[in-house]
C-alpha cells in the first residue's frame, strides 16, 4: 500500500507534477467555494475557455502567454458587464454570449495559422507532467496570493453571497466585491490553464467546492475541505494515471468529479437510514 | 484509509472532521482506493539501462539494435495516430528514469513535445532521430516533386503540376510551408543514416556491449540497403509519369524524393486526422484526382475510414488503399516491423497504381 503511493512520485517529474497539482487545487479550491456558493460556474466555466484568443495571440505575436490571456480574461468580463447593463438580458445570456464569442474567436485564429494546431490539445489538457521548475514557483506565489486575499476579503464576500442590497446598505461595495472576485477567479484560471489545461481548472474550481458543500455547512469549512479534497483527486489521480496508465490531467479531473457523486450517495444513503429509525420508532411505539 | 486520510492536515481539520464528513471522505478514499487496486503493477523485468521510444517505428529500430541488452519501451501503440498520443504519469515517469530516451523529433510527437523538453532539461539524454538527417521543408519537397514531374516527358504537364503545388500543405496536421517534414522514415536511405547515428548514440549508454550493439548495426544497415534496394525493384515497372501519390495527409514526402514521386496532398479538415472531410474537402479531392488520372487514393492505417467512406460516396470508381504511415500495424498485419512496413507500402502502392 505505502510504494502503491509513493512509487508514482519517485522521480523529480512527478514529484513537481504533485507540487503544481496541489498548488492548482489549493488555488481553484479557495475561488471556487466562491464560485460554487455564489452560483458563478458558468462565469468559470466561460472564463476558462474565454481565454483562448489572448493565448492564441500571444503565441503567434510573441508576447508572454499569461499576459495574453489575462487580457482576454478582462475583455471578457468587461464585454459581460457591458451586455448586462446595455442590453437588459440575464447575466447567463451575457456570458453565453461572450463565452461562444471568444472561444470562436480563439479557434478561427489558430485555423487561420496552421502551426499552432497541436497546442489546443495541451490547452484543454495541459500538460502537468511537463511543468517547469520556474511554474511551480509561480503556482506557490499565486496560492499564497490568493490564500491572503480571500481571508482578507471574507466578509465583503460573504455579505455579497447573501445579500447584496444589505451589503451596500451596510456601507460595502458589493460593486467592487464583484470585482474583486472575478479577478481573483481570472488569475486563477489563467496561472493554472498552463499546468493542467482548462479542463481540469474548470474541474477543481468547481468539483471540490461542490462536494465539500455536501459535506459540511460552515463556509470556512467548505474552503477547508474542498482545499482538501482537492489536493485527495490529485494524488489519487496522480497515482491512477501511474498504474493505469491513463491520460493524467484528465484523470485527476475524473477523481475530482467522481468524489462528489461517491458524496453524494453517502449523504443520502446516510439519510435514508437516518431517516428510518424515527418512523419504526413511531410505529413502535 | 488511515494513510489517505493522514495527508490531511492534521489540526486544523481534524476540529471540521465531523463522523459523516469522515465517513464521505472515506468513501471516496475508497472508491479510488478501488479503482487504482485493479491495476496491474506490470514492472519491467529486463535487467540492463532503459531506454524509452516514442514512436512505434523508431522502437523497431532500437529492439534490432540493442536485441535483449535494454529494455526497451516504446510509448505509442502501433496502430495508433500519433498525433493524438498524450502521456500517462507511468510513461513521463519512465521517461525521466530512462539512460536514454529516442524520439522522432522535428515536432512531430505534438502531444509530448513539453515532457520531452522537461525531461531533458532535468538531464535525461535524449537522441532525437532528425537531428541527424538532413530535413527537407514541405516547401523544398514540393519544388523536387514539381521539377520532378517536369523532367517526366508526359502527358502530367509542369504547370498542372503547380496547380496542385497550391492544394499541398492543407493536410491533417496543418504544416506550414516552411516548417520540416518530420516523416523522414518513408525513405530507407535517411532512416539508415539516423540509425547510424543511432548506434553511436547507443554505444554510450552504460551496460551495452558495443562489440554486440557494432554487430546488430551492421546487419541493421545492411537490412536497410537491401529494403530499399526491394522498395526500387518493386516499383520498377511503373513509368515516371505514373508516379503519383494522392494521399489524405503529407507523410511520403521523403518516399516521393527518393523513388521520384510527386505527391498531391488531398484536403482534410484542419486540426485533426480523425475529422470527417467536408463535402467540399471531398469535392476537391475527387477533382485532384480526375485532374491526375491517378486509379488510386492512398490513405492511412491510422486514420482510414472517413477518406474511404467519404470517397467511395463522392467519386465511386476509385480504389482506396490503406498504407502503413506512422505507426507500424499489429503482427500479421503486413506492417508489423519497419522492414514489412516498408515492403508491404512499396507493393501495394505499386499494384495500385500499375
Amino acid at each position: 500500500m505505502i510504494t502503491w503511493l509513493t512509487d508514482p512520485f519517485a522521480s523529480e517529474l512527478t514529484q513537481r507534477a504533485l507540487i503544481a497539482g496541489l498548488l492548482v487545487a489549493a488555488t481553484t479550491s479557495l475561488v471556487g467555494t466562491w464560485v460554487v456558493v455564489r452560483g458563478l460556474a458558468f462565469m468559470g466555466d466561460a472564463l476558462a475557455h474565454g481565454v483562448l484568443p489572448g493565448i492564441a495571440l500571444a503565441f503567434l505575436w510573441g508576447f508572454d502567454i499569461t499576459l495574453g490571456a489575462l487580457a482576454s480574461a478582462a475583455l471578457m468580463v468587461g464585454g459581460i458587464n457591458l451586455v448586462n447593463r446595455r442590453a437588459h438580458v440575464s447575466e447567463d445570456t451575457g456570458i453565453g454570449l461572450l463565452f461562444v464569442g471568444m472561444l470562436a474567436l480563439g479557434v478561427v485564429i489558430i485555423s487561420r495559422e496552421d502551426t499552432y494546431a497541436g497546442d489546443l490539445t495541451a490547452f484543454l489538457f495541459g500538460d502537468v507532467l511537463g511543468v517547469r521548475p520556474s511554474q511551480v514557483r509561480m503556482q506557490a506565489l499565486v496560492a499564497v496570493g490568493t490564500l491572503v486575499a480571500v481571508v482578507a476579503l471574507y466578509r465583503p464576500f460573504l455579505a455579497l453571497s447573501f445579500n447584496r442590497e444589505k451589503a451596500a446598505t451596510l456601507g460595502q461595495r458589493p460593486a467592487l466585491a464583484h470585482a474583486a472576485m472575478l479577478a481573483l477567479l481570472a488569475l486563477a484560471i489563467v496561472s493554472s490553464f498552463r499546468v493542467v489545461g482548462t479542463l481540469l481548472v474548470f474541474g477543481l474550481l468547481v468539483a471540490p467546492p461542490a462536494t465539500a458543500t455536501l459535506m459540511v455547512r460552515r463556509l470556512p469549512a467548505a474552503m477547508a475541505t474542498s482545499v482538501a479534497l482537492g489536493c485527495l483527486a490529485v494524488v489519487l489521480g496522480l497515482v491512477i494515471s501511474y498504474h493505469q496508465d491513463t491520460a493524467a490531467a484528465a484523470t485527476v479531473a475524473g477523481v475530482a468529479v467522481a468524489q462528489f457523486f461517491v458524496a453524494l450517495i453517502v449523504r443520502d444513503v446516510a439519510r435514508l437510514v437516518a431517516g428510518r429509525r424515527p418512523v419504526e420508532a413511531a410505529a413502535g411505539g | 484509509m488511515r494513510i489517505v486520510l493522514d495527508i490531511l492536515p492534521p489540526v486544523s481539520l481534524r476540529a471540521i472532521l465531523t463522523p459523516k464528513l469522515a465517513l464521505s471522505l472515506g468513501a471516496v478514499a475508497l472508491a479510488g482506493g478501488a479503482l487504482g487496486a485493479c491495476a496491474g503493477g506490470a514492472g519491467s523485468t529486463v535487467e540492463g539501462p532503459s531506454i524509452v521510444v516514442t514512436t512505434s517505428v523508431l522502437g523497431d529500430v532500437v529492439e534490432n539494435l540493442v536485441g535483449d541488452q535494454a529494455a526497451v519501451e516504446v510509448l505509442m501503440p502501433r496502430g495508433a495516430d500519433p498525433h493524438e498520443a498524450g502521456l500517462s504519469s507511468r510513461q513521463a515517469d519512465d521517461m525521466s528514469r530512462a539512460d536514454l530516451v529516442v524520439i522522432n523529433g522535428a515536432h512531430f510527437e505534438q502531444g509530448m513535445e513539453r515532457v520531452i523538453e522537461s525531461v531533458e532539461a532535468d538531464g535525461t539524454p535524449v537522441f532525437a532521430a532528425a537531428d541527424h538527417v538532413d530535413l527537407l521543408t514541405f516547401a523544398e519537397e514540393h519544388e523536387r516533386q514539381q521539377a520532378a514531374g517536369a523532367a517526366a516527358d508526359d502527358e502530367h504537364a509542369a504547370g498542372e503540376g503547380e496547380g496542385e503545388g497550391d492544394k499541398l500543405g492543407g493536410d491533417g496536421h496543418g504544416h506550414d510551408e516552411d516548417d520540416v517534414d518530420p516523416h523522414l522514415w518513408t525513405d530507407p536511405r535517411q532512416m539508415a543514416t539516423a540509425t547510424g547515428a543511432l548506434s553511436e548514440r547507443l554505444a554510450e549508454v552504460d551496460g551495452i556491449d558495443a562489440a554486440a550493439l557494432g554487430r546488430a548495426t551492421d546487419a541493421y544497415l545492411a537490412a536497410l540497403a537491401a529494403l530499399d534496394a526491394e522498395v526500387e525493384q518493386a516499383l520498377a515497372p511503373l513509368p515516371d509519369a505514373d508516379r503519383v501519390l494522392v494521399t489524405n495527409h503529407e507523410v511520403f514526402g521523403y518516399f516521393a524524393d527518393r523513388y521520384g514521386f510527386r505527391v498531391v496532398g488531398a484536403v482534410i479538415p484542419a486540426g485533426t486526422t480523425q475529422a470527417e472531410p467536408s463535402s467540399s474537402d471531398v469535392t476537391g479531392l475527387a477533382e485532384v484526382i480526375r485532374d491526375t488520372g491517378v486509379p488510386a487514393v492512398f490513405a492511412e492505417t491510422s486514420s482510414p475510414t472517413a477518406l474511404a467512406r467519404a470517397l467511395a460516396d463522392d467519386v465511386g470508381d476509385v480504389e482506396v488503399v490503406e498504407l502503413f504511415s506512422e505507426s507500424l500495424g499489429e503482427p500479421g498485419s503486413g506492417g508489423a516491423t519497419y522492414l514489412e512496413m516498408m515492403r508491404t507500402n512499396a507493393e501495394r502502392i505499386a499494384e495500385a497504381l500499375a
